[in-house]
């Protein structure tokens, strides 16, 4: 007989996307992080100019 | 010197993601039930593509540092940790999904089998990879070192894939030999999904990769351009 083993299926894709989402998240905050030092250093550099 | 992501990548990002979609329809829907196993072995596709991507990422990162010691190039010094840093975070979902997998078919979330083993020293070895740059502050210095402990760290991705062939492992031998200990005969559906799964995750890598040696890039740049300012 097959054993019942979807609960361990469920977490495992579970664990597959919650991992891919995060890293693809947390690229998306540095990404915006990084967006807004550019925008204050752009906006330093005309205050001085 | 900020370098902004191509139209080609915006693309690419499209058809990765239309492509995990598909392959978890195909995992979902297409595949059959093994009936040893049961629904826990369906685990097996993406366990096995985010580890083949992982390990891409500590090879391209193996690459890049060479290429860096022999140019002097920034430019490879960010595709090392792009790719180091890919590589750890999909190794790390390898190691997770294969737990998981295993609690139920080894009855243990977790064993030192040789495979195991070989896996979780490399994630170690490739983390420090990180606490050594984090301690490192002149950039060309950081760049020459963290260079060198990526070439030579690389010795562990060929070990650890290697390990259930040199040494006696209960982990099941899925590239070359279908006839060792824990493996199933895949039908044609099984194995349409598993080189699915692997192409579609390599293209992924692909995407992921090229955004985050921009980022590495640009953040580089923009400290630079600071630094001098200061």
């Amino acid at each position: 007989m097959t054993p019942d083993t979807l609960n361990y299926f469920v977490a495992g894709y579970i664990v597959v996307v919650l991992g891919i989402g995060g890293y693809i998240l947390s690229l998306v905050i540095r990404s915006a992080s990084l967006k807004r030092k550019l925008d204050q250093k752009s906006d330093q550099d005309s205050t001085r100019e | 010197m900020i370098k902004k992501a191509p139209k080609t990548l915006l693309v690419m990002d499209a058809l990765a993601a239309l492509g995990l979609i598909s392959a978890l329809v195909l995992v979902f829907f297409f595949t059959p039930v093994e009936q040893t196993m049961g629904m826990v072995q369906k685990v097996f596709y993406f366990h096995v593509a985010a580890t083949w991507t992982g390990m891409l990422g500590f090879l391209l990162a193996m690459v890049a540092s060479v290429a860096y010691l022999k140019t002097k190039k920034l430019d490879w010094d960010s595709a090392a940790v792009a790719g180091t840093e890919i590589g750890m975070v999909f190794v790390l979902i390898g190691i997770i999904t294969g737990s998981i997998w295993a609690k139920p078919i080894w009855n243990t979330w977790w064993t030192w089998d040789p495979r195991l083993t070989t896996t979780f020293i490399m994630e170690l070895i490739y983390a420090a990879y990180f606490v050594l740059r984090a301690n490192l502050t002149e950039i060309r210095q950081r760049a020459r070192l963290a260079s060198i402990y990526a070439i030579v760290g690389f010795t562990t991705v060929p070990l650890t894939f290697l390990s259930i062939r040199i040494f006696r492992s209960i982990h099941p031998v899925v590239i070359g030999d279908s006839s060792s200990s824990g493996m199933f005969a895949m039908s044609s559906s099984m194995l349409f999904t598993f080189i699915y799964s692997l192409v579609v995750f390599s293209l992924f890598f692909v995407v992921v990769f090229w955004h985050r040696y921009l980022l590495e890039n640009n953040q580089r740049n923009l400290t630079t351009i600071i630094m001098e300012e200061d």
